[in-house]
Parts: C-alpha cells; sequence; structure tokens
C-alpha cells in the first residue's frame, strides 16, 4: 500500500495543475475574505448592536464564507482536483500504466481516494489560514480574536406565518462550523471524484459536479414540487447538495420551507427578528439538522465511491 | 520466468476478439507477436497484464501477476507512446512509476540515460516526437528491470538508428534471461530479432513455433533452376510426382531440396546454369498463413489470398 500511496502523491504533485488549483483556491478565497470582510464591516458598524465581539464572531463567518464564496467558486476549483484524478489517467491512457504497475486495482483506488481527501485537506488548511491571516493583517485597530469555542449564531427561521415575529435562531461552536466546512469539502471531493470515475471523463466530471447543485438538482425538485403538487416533497431530504447546503456552515439550520421572517444578512447572521434559545416547534427537528442533512450528503458520496470501486475494479482499463 | 498463457478468450459485444488462446513465453528468447490488423494482439497483452478482463488466465511462475508482491518488477510494459500525462515531465513520469517498484533516483537517470532521453529528461513530453514517446515508454516498461518485458509496436516512429538500437536492446535484455514478448508490423525487423512467434488471426492461435519453423513450413520455399533443356526437367520432375513451376527463364520447384533437383538434372541430361534454394521471407511466410484471417483488408478482397512479397 505505501508504494500505491507514494505513486498518487508523486502523480499528483508532479503536475503543475495541483498547484495552479491550490493557488487559485487561496487565491479565490482571500478575494471573498475581502469582499466579504467589506461588506461585514459595514453592516456591523451600521447595526446598533456592534460590539467587538460581533465583530469577531462575524469575521469567523467570512473565514467560512470565504470557502464558499459565490456559487462555491473556492470548493469547486477545489474539488476540480479530485476530478482530475482520475480524469487525468482516462483522458491519457495512463490508467493502463498504472493498472500494469499496480494490478490489484484497490490498492490504487484507496491509495488514489486517501491523496485526494489528504491533498483537500491541505488545501483547506491553505485557505482557512490565509483567510484567517488576511483579516488579522487588515484589522489595524486588533479587534478580530479568533476564538474556536465561541458559540455562533449561523442561522434563523421563521415559525408561523409570513410576518411573524416568533424566529429561532441556530448556533454552532466555531471550530464545529469549520469542521464542518471541512466534511463538505472532503464529501464533495469524494462524490467528484466518483463521478469522474464512473464517467471516465473529466470533462464531464468537472461539469456535472459544477452544474448539478448550482442549477441541476434545483431545478429537477422545483419541477417535481410543481408536477406532483408537493407530494415529491421528500425529494428535498434525499437530495444530495440540497442536503451539502444545510449541512454547511452558513446554511446550518436553514429550513427551506418555513417561513423566514427573520432576514439573512451578507454575513448569514440574522439581521433581524428575535434571536434566543426558544425550543423548536414539534415536528420540525428533523428538517434542520445539520448532521442529518450531512448524513445524506455523505450516504450519496459513499454510495457513488463504492459504485466507482466496482466499475473500476470490473472495467476493462 | 516462464508465462503461460492459458485459455484467453475475450469478446466486445458479439465480436470475438480474442479465442482460447494459449502460448508459452520462455526467457532467453525473444518471442514475436504477430498478426494482422484487429487480430487481437493488444487485447491479447491487456489481458496478460490484467488491464482487460475476460475467461483464461495468465500465470508468471505459476502465479497470476496480482499474487506476486511487487507486480512492476515481474512485468514491465509499453502498450503505446502516448500514454503519459502531456505536462508531465519525463523525469517525473519515471520518478511516479519508480514508486511502484522502489527504484531510486540513479536508476531512473541510468535509464533515462539509455533511452536517450536524459537531455530532455526535465521537459514535457508535449512536444516530444512519436520516436520520444516510443523512448519514454520503453524507459517507463524498463524502469524496475522487470523479469519478462511485453512491448506493443515499440519501433513505430522510430529512425533506423533508434530500430538499430532497440534491437540490439532487447536481444540484450532477452539474453540477460528475461522474457520478452514484442508485437510489431515491421516483419523485416521481427526477422532480425525474435527466435520465437507467436502467430495470431482473429483472436485464434496460428502458430507457436521458433521463427525457422515457421518459415521452413511456407510454400514459397524453393528452388530455382535456369536450364536450356527446361522442357525435360520438368518431365523428368513430373514423373518422379515432383511439381514445378515455369517462371521467367527458370523452373521453380516448391518444397524441393537443391540435392534432389541436381540429381533429377543430371539424370536427364539437363545443362545447369543456375540452382538456387531460395527461402520464404518471414513475411512471405505471415502473409500465407494470416491471408485467411484478416479482419480488416484493403481493397476488399476479404477472403483473396495474399500476394507474397517481390522476389
Amino acid at each position: 500500500m505505501r508504494a500505491a500511496f507514494l505513486y498518487e502523491w508523486r502523480r499528483a504533485t508532479t503536475l503543475r495543475s495541483t498547484w495552479w488549483i491550490a493557488g487559485s483556491a487561496v487565491a479565490a478565497s482571500l478575494f471573498f475574505t475581502w469582499v466579504s470582510h467589506k461588506i461585514a464591516t459595514a453592516e456591523v458598524f451600521q447595526s446598533d448592536g456592534a460590539t467587538p465581539a460581533t465583530f469577531a464572531k462575524t469575521s469567523f463567518v467570512e473565514v467560512v464564507n470565504s470557502m464558499q464564496g459565490p456559487y462555491q467558486i473556492v470548493t469547486t476549483i477545489i474539488a476540480a482536483f479530485a476530478a482530475m484524478s482520475w480524469g487525468h489517467e482516462y483522458r491519457y491512457g495512463l490508467t493502463r500504466v498504472t493498472f500494469s504497475a499496480f494490478p490489484r486495482r484497490a490498492e490504487i483506488f484507496v491509495a488514489k481516494t486517501g491523496v485526494i481527501l489528504l491533498v483537500t485537506t491541505l488545501m483547506w488548511l491553505a485557505v482557512t489560514a490565509a483567510s484567517m491571516l488576511l483579516l488579522k493583517g487588515v484589522d489595524s485597530r486588533g479587534r478580530i480574536n479568533f476564538d474556536f469555542f465561541e458559540k455562533l449564531n449561523t442561522g434563523a427561521v421563521g415559525m408561523g406565518d409570513a410576518g411573524s415575529s416568533a424566529v429561532v435562531a441556530y448556533s454552532s461552536y466555531a471550530y464545529e462550523a469549520l469542521l464542518r466546512s471541512l466534511g463538505y469539502l472532503l464529501l464533495l471531493v469524494l462524490l467528484v471524484a466518483a463521478i469522474s470515475a464512473l464517467t471516465r471523463s473529466l470533462p464531464l466530471a468537472l461539469v456535472l459536479s459544477s452544474i448539478w447543485p448550482l442549477f441541476v438538482e434545483k431545478l429537477l425538485l422545483m419541477l417535481s414540487q410543481v408536477v406532483s403538487k408537493g407530494r415529491l416533497g421528500w425529494l428535498n431530504d434525499i437530495a444530495p447538495f440540497d442536503n451539502a447546503e444545510r449541512f454547511v456552515f452558513w446554511q446550518a439550520g436553514y429550513d427551506r420551507s418555513a417561513n423566514v421572517t427573520a432576514g439573512i444578512g451578507g454575513t448569514g447572521l440574522p439581521s433581524s427578528g428575535v434571536v434566543g434559545d426558544n425550543p423548536l416547534p414539534p415536528g420540525v427537528e428533523h428538517l434542520i439538522t445539520p448532521w442529518r442533512a450531512g448524513i445524506v450528503f455523505a450516504l450519496w458520496a459513499v454510495m457513488l465511491t463504492a459504485a466507482a470501486y466496482l466499475s473500476t475494479e470490473r472495467r476493462d482499463a | 520466468m516462464l508465462v503461460e498463457c492459458q485459455q484467453l478468450s475475450k469478446s466486445f459485444g458479439r465480436h470475438r476478439a480474442v479465442s482460447d488462446l494459449s502460448f508459452t513465453l520462455s526467457d532467453g528468447v525473444v518471442t514475436g507477436f504477430l498478426g494482422p490488423n484487429g487480430s487481437g494482439k493488444s487485447t491479447t497483452m491487456r489481458m496478460m497484464l490484467g488491464l482487460d478482463h475476460g475467461e483464461g488466465r495468465t500465470l508468471y511462475d505459476g502465479q497470476p501477476l496480482t499474487e506476486h508482491p511487487k507486480p512492476a518488477r515481474v512485468v514491465g510494459a509499453h502498450l503505446d507512446a502516448k500514454f503519459f500525462h502531456p505536462k508531465r515531465t519525463a523525469r517525473n513520469h519515471l520518478r511516479m512509476l519508480a514508486a511502484a517498484s522502489g527504484a531510486d533516483d540513479r536508476r531512473i537517470d541510468e535509464v533515462l540515460d539509455l533511452v536517450g532521453l536524459a537531455d530532455v529528461a526535465r521537459k514535457q513530453p508535449r512536444g516530444f516526437s512519436l520516436g520520444m514517446g516510443q523512448r519514454l515508454g520503453l524507459a517507463g516498461a524498463i524502469l524496475s528491470d522487470p523479469s519478462v518485458l511485453l512491448l506493443d509496436e515499440p519501433a513505430n516512429g522510430l529512425d533506423p538508428q533508434s530500430i538499430s538500437w532497440l534491437r540490439d536492446f532487447i536481444a540484450y535484455y532477452a539474453g540477460e534471461g528475461r522474457v520478452v514478448l514484442v508485437s510489431s508490423h515491421l516483419l523485416s525487423e521481427m526477422q532480425l530479432l525474435a527466435k520465437h512467434l507467436v502467430v495470431i488471426g482473429r483472436g485464434q492461435l496460428i502458430a507457436d513455433e521458433s521463427l525457422e519453423d515457421f518459415v521452413a513450413r511456407s510454400t514459397r520455399n524453393d528452388v530455382f533452376v535456369r536450364t536450356p533443356n527446361s522442357d525435360a526437367l520438368i518431365a523428368a520432375l513430373a514423373d518422379r510426382g515432383v511439381a514445378s513451376i515455369r517462371e521467367g527463364a527458370g523452373i521453380s520447384v516448391p518444397g524441393a531440396d537443391t540435392e534432389m533437383v541436381g540429381a533429377v538434372a543430371f539424370a536427364c541430361g539437363a545443362e545447369l546454369h543456375e540452382l538456387t534454394r531460395r527461402t520464404a521471407s518471414l513475411e512471405e511466410a505471415f502473409l500465407e498463413v494470416t491471408s485467411q484471417t484478416q479482419e480488416y483488408s484493403m481493397g476488399g478482397h476479404h477472403d483473396a489470398p495474399a500476394e507474397g512479397g517481390n522476389r
């Protein structure tokens, strides 16, 4: 196994594209952190309740948000690395070279998956550290003090009719939020790598992994609701990226079907409404548990990875 | 090392690419793997490496490749001149492959030097010619110093000097006691290189014998005689039940030997101006035995016997 890991490590690190992807992810993350910081600074200072603590919490949100960015650009960039791990092999006929050297294909599959997860984790660390360093750098007044055990408001859900002031806010520890963003990223790259291995096409894997979460799934869910007049509501509960969104930090606790009376600010924090520790109304807990959503997304990743393994093992190289 | 291919069979849909193919490769000998286009040579090689799945099995010293602890040290294969990432340098390509067998940097440089790529070792192979790609593929195949070398059309795109080098290298490699299987369409090269032949057509075994025996079986082996008394000689040969054919100013006696034809000529008083034994080339023998098994032929003469080469 050690030889297979070394092989995969060298395969990944001797390509410029890997370094370009890592550099692009950091650069994009820094850009979004800076933009998010500018927005948050304006919001926080215009808010009546702005305090240094709010400012610090906001910064954490910025760090995690920078990972997602608009249209999840940073995660999509990192996921491209996973797509290339299998895609390059099939595109350039290298699978035949690889499987000749490692005829026990399970070895190389495990090694490839391991290296994808390792490199992704390293990229996540680089992106997160770069964002935090940037915020510390631009914080000339020294008001940002990252406390990983700080409890952050992560979202809000309004209960009752539209216009109601009954709002439930959800919170998460900073470290938990950060780990969830890493968890989401690792599951995403597993899923993208699996798509790449199954389709044996780098372009198809890149396109599918980009447009599926952004458009295709949302469109399918919307159409299913229209056509079935709500009878297919359960599709939302099993849709991979709909659940993934509820798992990641800024969406965690946010229920798509509830009437949100509290606006969500650009930082992901509730910008109005009542924020407190009110218990949830009965029957809706399952909708707004980020871990449950995470498990659904993980099941998709695991199922597709298992299918990719069977395909790799059984199909001709 | 003994390589045994046992009843290999493979179908693509309804097309039977390889059918019940069995042969054995011995060490110390270069074995030529011949067959017309689409006869199943590449598929067979991929099956031997476990790249394509099918029926049958290939054993390396009695064990499937998957059961050897370091498969990269058992078999080295070069299947295509373009199996590399165009933006990974030649040296890094070999560094990656070296991980499979534990070959060190010194061995990588040694191999690059051996195949003549030392000067471009740190260049991206996207600009490599077909011949340079072949050299890189060969470097990858021999990097681990494997006991078995499988080469699919390794001479394609090589210049005459490189072909000569490749021939010497393959002969040297086999001479070191390794198994070498080479497929090639360059039959004149194969005639110089191989000692043993495995010939297939439409996925089936046609011949598995020494090159000498394969060529000797050809009906194109004959004795050419030039004599002013050709009618008398033809009649005398016919009396002994030996067929002969007029060919230009002489007579061709297929399958005969010079001693017999000389004796008949002497007996019938024919004056001989030339008595030559002509041996078929590998190309002629190959075309003869594969004429009925061509999967894809030019000019639509699918079942027409192939013509021999010019003499």
